[in-house]
């Protein structure tokens, strides 16, 4: 057991393995239904959306991650891989992985009306009778319906 | 691997050495006292096996008062040497092993089964050979004193002097380590290596007498013949010609040598069959 | 490092009466963290003994990096690592020893690297082996396998008897070695819902067979759930179906898919790993397996 160490003095271990303080922190939800490499990449997304990652950050090393959450490397790489290829890092040898300076992270066009329309039909199916439940169970057959038609369509 | 080796078993070894460092003083100390005694009592004068005058018996009594008791104690101790070396060092080398899983752990070390198996024999065969050689020429110098209150003389000390103690022990090692091999249990390996070399040795040592055709003296017999001998029948009382069935003092190196040679083949025999198990049948 | 971590064909094992493993063919990619799950007594530790050479086919043959791990043991041990079930180690050694015997032992051993496993983990050097908690002897045994720098790793249930905690802890840094490292990794275990996240190709045993090979992703993607109106029992006999179970109402099956939605009135879901393995273990007949011309070809698998 290591000892208790003055929390504000980075320790050499602390050094090695979390370089930058400031670093994003992965976290996965095994429940969530959705793949593990897509959670990271939508983890970035959503730091970059808020501001928790900035233009020029640095990325943990696949191999930090892998240390922190136990998982397979090749998903991390898979994840760090798409968002290389949506243009949001960028990977440099020897040196790490980081954000692009140019990344695009305003929020997509007609989101905030889309939000809002999304917002009227809740009202809506609530003053039906439709509780939380009720409008995951809508939402997730109409999502189904419709990937299956495009899945038809092709 | 020889260093794996050496401190796999370096406890066993510093157990056998303190025992055979306190066996060997032990020797030592009751060697020069006997030796001191027969000189004090004149003994060497004495012929045990004519009708002597009674200071040779007074003076004979009083010895074996004093020392026959640990002469047959000693004896029985070197004696049970070899047993102790193949059921407590021996049959536990491999089957220690299996028993703990842990010749998973050094069999998928970069080295061959076969390589492991030599490493280890041969340290242990090495320091058997060296031990039980260097007990057994100590007993040779010891047990001169004692031989004088035997009957049989110094054929009573076959067991613990020459090549034979030597032969004992690898044969003992070489039991063990099969046992241990083909059994892969510890405590059953020590069983069978137990029961196996006591009745071997038993049947052995019945069968030594008959080695070569024995001799034949009429009784009463000459002075100074029957000093020495390997008696196998007692004289017959009451008959009108006693005789008596002997091997002579002579014979009894090449006896030892013959001993040596009945042990040490199966020994050779069971290390080649154990070596190939360990190669091809242990899991 | 691209190629075949191991590769058997015909492998059979028989104790006696008793036959582990049945006509195994099987080609485990490289550079891969490999689960094998089945069933206790279905033969996964006599496969993965055979594949470092602590038992020998009965017929067949393996092959671990190209070598044969009983008729050419030293080009094949100094390669690979192996943990045994319950991980022996020499209780009476020292850590320090132990690494030690790893020394004089192995060719390529890094015992700088295992000072500093050691250290970081906080296991002391003069400490016993036996003196050590279960997580601390699971990580020093994993250390003797990292620091003679494998291509493979042969790991027997590597976690089975460790608190959650030491689990975690044992699986973070086995992760972060082959990330570190080209290791290939092979191992065995119980618990599906942990090698979702860590593995990236799936062998399932059954009954000494090989019910299921291939990559894990390929294999969530190619199973369904469908569930639709009850039907007749000759859904079974169907080849993609693995399993099926009816109510009244209802037919829920689990299938191999090709990607076609399935007709009218059939509900499609994704399946879990779990569920998926849980399936074919029921159900000792199904198989998906590589198609014969991708077992047998030469050359590297990507």
């Amino acid at each position: 057991m290591k000892e208790a160490v003055d929390d504000a003095v980075p320790t050499a271990v602390d050094i090695l393995y979390y370089p930058n303080s400031t670093m994003i922190e992965f976290r996965l939800d095994g429940h969530a239904g959705v793949m593990t490499y897509l959670q990271i990449v939508q983890q970035v997304r959503r730091a970059l959306l808020v501001g928790r990652l900035l233009p020029g950050d640095q990325l943990p090393t696949v191999r930090e991650v892998v240390a922190k959450l136990a998982i397979n490397p090749n998903t991390v790489l898979k994840a760090y891989r798409q968002l290389e290829h949506e243009g949001v890092l960028v990977s440099r040898p020897g040196a790490g992985t980081f954000i692009r300076q140019d990344v695009r992270i305003a929020p997509r066009p007609g989101q905030a009306a889309l939000g809002a329309a999304l917002a009227r039909w809740m009202h809506r199916a609530r003053r039906e009778g439709l509780d939380d439940n009720d409008l995951r169970a809508v939402f997730d057959d109409v999502l189904r319906n419709e990937d299956n038609k495009i899945a038809a369509a092709q | 691997m020889i260093w794996v080796a050496w401190r796999q078993h370096r406890f066993e070894a510093a157990v056998a050495a303190v025992l055979l460092a306190v066996l060997t003083g032990y020797l030592i100390v009751s060697g020069l006292q006997a030796e001191a005694l027969a000189r004090q009592l004149g003994l060497s004068s004495c012929d045990l096996t004519s009708s002597a005058g009674s200071t040779c018996s007074n003076a004979l009594t009083s010895y074996m008062d004093s020392f026959f008791g640990i002469s047959v104690l000693v004896r029985y101790v070197l004696i049970a040497l070899p047993a102790l070396l193949g059921v407590f060092v021996a049959a536990p080398l491999l089957a220690r092993e299996v028993e703990n899983g842990t010749n998973m752990f050094i069999w998928t070390q970069s080295i061959t089964r076969t390589r492991w198996f030599w490493v280890k024999l041969l340290l242990l065969g090495g320091s058997a050979f060296s031990a039980a050689a260097a007990v057994s020429m100590v007993a040779q110098w010891w047990q001169q004193p004692f031989n004088q209150m035997y009957a049989d003389g110094n054929w009573t000390f076959f067991d613990v002097v020459g090549p034979a103690p030597v032969a004992y022990a690898l044969f003992a090692l070489a039991l063990g380590v099969a046992a241990g091999t083909a059994i892969q249990r510890t405590v059953p390996a020590m069983a069978a290596t137990l029961f196996i070399f006591v009745a071997a040795r038993f049947a052995v040592r019945l069968w030594r007498p008959w080695f070569e055709a024995p001799m034949t003296a009429q009784l009463p017999a000459p002075a100074g013949i029957l000093r020495g001998v390997l008696q196998i029948a007692s004289p017959t009382v009451g008959e009108a010609q006693s005789y008596v069935v002997y091997q002579p003092a002579d014979r009894f190196w090449t006896f030892e040598l013959i001993e040596m040679t009945i042990f040490l083949v199966p020994a050779v025999v069971l290390v080649v069959l154990t070596s190939w198990w360990v190669r091809h049948r242990v899991r | 490092m691209s190629g075949v971590a191991i590769e058997s064909k015909g492998l059979t094992k028989r104790f006696g009466s008793t036959v582990a493993l049945c006509d195994c063919n099987v080609r485990i990619p490289a550079n891969r963290v490999v689960a094998l799950v089945g069933p206790n007594g279905a033969g996964k530790s006599t496969f993965l003994r055979i594949s470092v050479g602590l038992d020998e086919p009965s017929t067949g043959q393996i092959k671990v990096l190209g070598w044969s791990p009983q008729a050419q043991p030293m080009l094949v041990l100094p390669r690979i690592g192996f943990m045994g079930q319950d991980r022996p180690l020499y209780s009476r050694f020292t850590a320090r020893e132990l690494l030690e015997l790893g020394r004089r032992l192995n060719p390529r051993w890094d015992g700088e690297l295992a000072k500093a496993r050691l250290d970081r983990i906080g296991i002391p050097l003069d400490r016993r082996a036996g003196q050590l908690s279960g997580g601390q002897c699971a990580q020093l045994a994993l250390t003797m396998v990292l620091a003679k720098r494998p291509d493979l790793l042969v790991l027997d249930e590597p976690v089975a008897g460790l608190d959650p905690l030491a689990r975690r802890e044992f699986l973070q840094h086995l992760m972060e070695a082959v990330a570190e490292a080209e290791l290939s990794v092979v191992l065995s275990s119980h618990i599906v819902s942990e090698l979702e996240l860590t593995c990236d190709y799936l062998i399932i045993l059954a009954e000494g067979q090989i019910q299921v090979a291939g990559e894990i992703e390929g294999l969530v993607a190619g199973h369904r759930v469908l569930i639709g109106p009850r039907q007749g029992l000759e859904v079974e006999s169907d080849q993609s179906v693995v399993r099926s179970t009816h109510t009244e109402r209802q037919t829920t099956l689990l299938v191999r898919s090709d990607g076609r939605p399935p007709g009218p009135g059939w509900e499609e879901h994704q399946v879990s790993l779990e569920d998926i393995v849980l399936a074919y273990l029921a159900h000792p007949a199904a198989r998906s397996l590589p198609r014969p011309e991708v077992l047998h070809k030469e050359g590297p698998t990507q």
